[in-house]
């Protein structure tokens, strides 16, 4: 009983927070200098300028954090699932590692001031790939890293990091499923999931079928989404909704960058869908999460292109923001 | 022997025959330089040809730098430095190259960068892609160090063919012609002379 004042609570309280959600008119306010970060509700930028990508960064992504962290204290039977989806910081602070582990350079202003199932002093005091391991060894990260040893004694840093991507939707979804969250907020993240699988199977086509005979690729595997091929760029792409031709023109052209921009905004629009569809049902915690971190990644796109002088006409197609 | 000390100098037949021979060789050396200088000439016209190139090579590395940044802006400063990272950076040493026998500070690529670290195909392409105009670059500033020294040795050399033509030869012409002066008047005067002392001997004899 008291499991479902709490779901109907969160959701409800979701509702109230997505309308703080940037648009896609916000964000031309901000390109267009009409309105502030701090104006748009980023109490933490005040007085910094849009064009101050180092503190535009810091205050992204604490604001992501705090927003998840708000909506994860409210202790609902969401909250381990909206904690395992900020385990996606940790993810990328681990890649970061393993990059740095492979050029021999640091990176120390990149990492995320986060960390979950390991302190990332640790992550970042081990020396070599063993070491990193042997720390993430007691988590999540471990399932496909062991896996991944199994078939090659030196994995390429592209096989290391999709090791640790696919841990990642593996132990989110697996987190959704045990929350009992609904079929269609499992589809989101599934959706989700494929995004990133498009960009390595993208990258990394010759090694696909190796990792996927080692069911490596597992952790992206749709639980809940039809796609008739899961390991195919086209049939991703299909399921999220995505204009194939200007897909296999920009793959043809080797833009990535662009291919994968195409996916995240069908995805988004995808998104948008379900949220019009399913209100007042968990989807609408799923959708506040993936928009949140679309809107970090977003203010740093801004950020960078006003650095870079990117002109508006341009810069504003960098902007994932639904359309629907 | 200094230009200063050919004023000083006896005015023998022996030295008339020295500064003969010293403003043929002088005369000679004033050739050779010239012909060098005509080569050199050459040389940087040919050069300078190639360097006109720069222009084009800079819009492409313009344009190169404009995709990359917006590939930067597009995946995030964390995402696309830390790829680009991973590529080692090209190994480049300095060294002395000789052109036309003129030592010219090179810049030499020892080792590309390893774009091939990265599997993306975007990132290694547009790395790849900005190395191979910079390549081209540095050919080019290659080719404007050596018009820069060729020049340089230019301008010696034509101070050297001035000094050597408005200097040096016209000094030795006029020191070569009071000698042979002196030496036709000293004849003269010897003849006179021993004409005179003849004449006196004739006079002698008849008284």
């Amino acid at each position: 009983m008291k499991e479902n004042i709490m779901k109907t609570y969160i959701i409800v309280r979701t509702i109230g927070l997505t309308t703080r959600l940037l648009t896609l008119e916000d964000y031309i306010a901000l390109i267009r200098r009409i309105k502030s970060l701090y104006e748009l509700g980023y109490r933490e930028a005040e007085g910094v300028s849009i064009e101050d990508y180092s503190e535009i960064r810091k205050v992204a992504a604490k604001t992501f954090i705090s927003r998840l962290r708000f909506l994860a204290s409210l202790k609902s039977p969401y909250t381990s699932l909206i904690e395992s989806y900020l385990a996606r910081l940790e993810a990328e602070n681990i890649k970061i590692r393993i990059r740095e582990i492979y050029s021999q350079r640091s990176f120390r202003e990149h990492y995320y001031p986060y960390e979950k199932s390991v302190p990332l002093k640790r992550i970042q005091e081990a020396r070599r790939i063993e070491d990193l391991t042997k720390v993430l060894s007691e988590t999540t990260y471990q399932k496909y890293l062991r896996r991944l040893f199994e078939i090659t004694e030196k994995p390429s840093r592209e096989q290391l990091e999709l090791a640790v991507d696919s841990a990642y939707y593996y132990y989110l979804k697996q987190t959704a499923m045990k929350c009992k969250a609904s079929k269609h907020a499992i589809t989101l993240l599934d959706m989700e999931g494929l995004v990133r699988l498009a960009y390595w199977l993208i990258t990394i086509k010759e090694e696909i079928a190796k990792l996927k005979e080692a069911e490596i690729l597992n952790g992206f595997k749709p639980v809940k989404t039809r796609v008739v091929e899961w390991l195919e760029v086209e049939c991703i792409a299909e399921t999220l909704g995505v204009n194939i031709h200007e897909l296999r023109e920009f793959m043809s052209r080797n833009k990535i960058t662009e291919a994968i921009l195409l996916v995240e905004k069908s995805f988004v629009n995808k998104l948008e869908k379900y949220k019009k569809l399913y209100k007042m049902t968990d989807v609408i915690i799923v959708y506040y999460m993936i928009r949140s971190r679309i809107e970090m990644e977003n203010l740093e796109r801004i950020s960078l292109g006003e650095k870079y002088k990117i002109p508006f006409k341009e810069l504003i197609n960098y902007i994932i923001a639904p359309t629907v | 022997m200094s230009l200063g000390s050919l004023k000083y100098l006896p005015a023998t037949r022996g030295t008339l025959l020295k500064l003969r021979r010293r403003l043929q060789v002088v005369r000679r050396g004033k050739e050779v330089l010239e012909m060098r200088r005509d080569q050199i000439i050459r040389e940087v016209f040919i050069l300078i040809n190639k360097v006109r190139e720069r222009e084009k090579i800079e819009e492409e590395i313009l344009s190169t730098i404009n995709e990359l940044l917006k590939i930067k802006a597009l995946r995030g400063e964390r995402e696309f430095e830390t790829l680009v990272g991973q590529i080692t950076p090209p190994k480049i040493k300095l060294l002395y190259l000789s052109y036309q026998g003129i030592p010219v500070p090179q810049v030499k690529v020892v080792k590309d960068p390893e774009t091939n670290k990265v599997k993306d195909p975007e990132i290694s392409g547009i790395i790849h892609k900005l190395w191979s105009s910079f390549k081209k670059l540095l050919e080019i500033v290659n080719m404007e160090l050596a018009v820069e020294k060729l020049l340089e040795y230019l301008s010696y050399i034509n101070r050297i063919v001035n000094s050597l033509e408005r200097n040096i030869i016209p000094q030795l012409e006029e020191t070569i012609r009071y000698i042979e002066e002196k030496i036709d008047e000293e004849m003269i005067s010897e003849f006179i002379v021993l004409k005179r002392i003849s004449q006196m001997l004739r006079e002698r004899r008849r008284i």
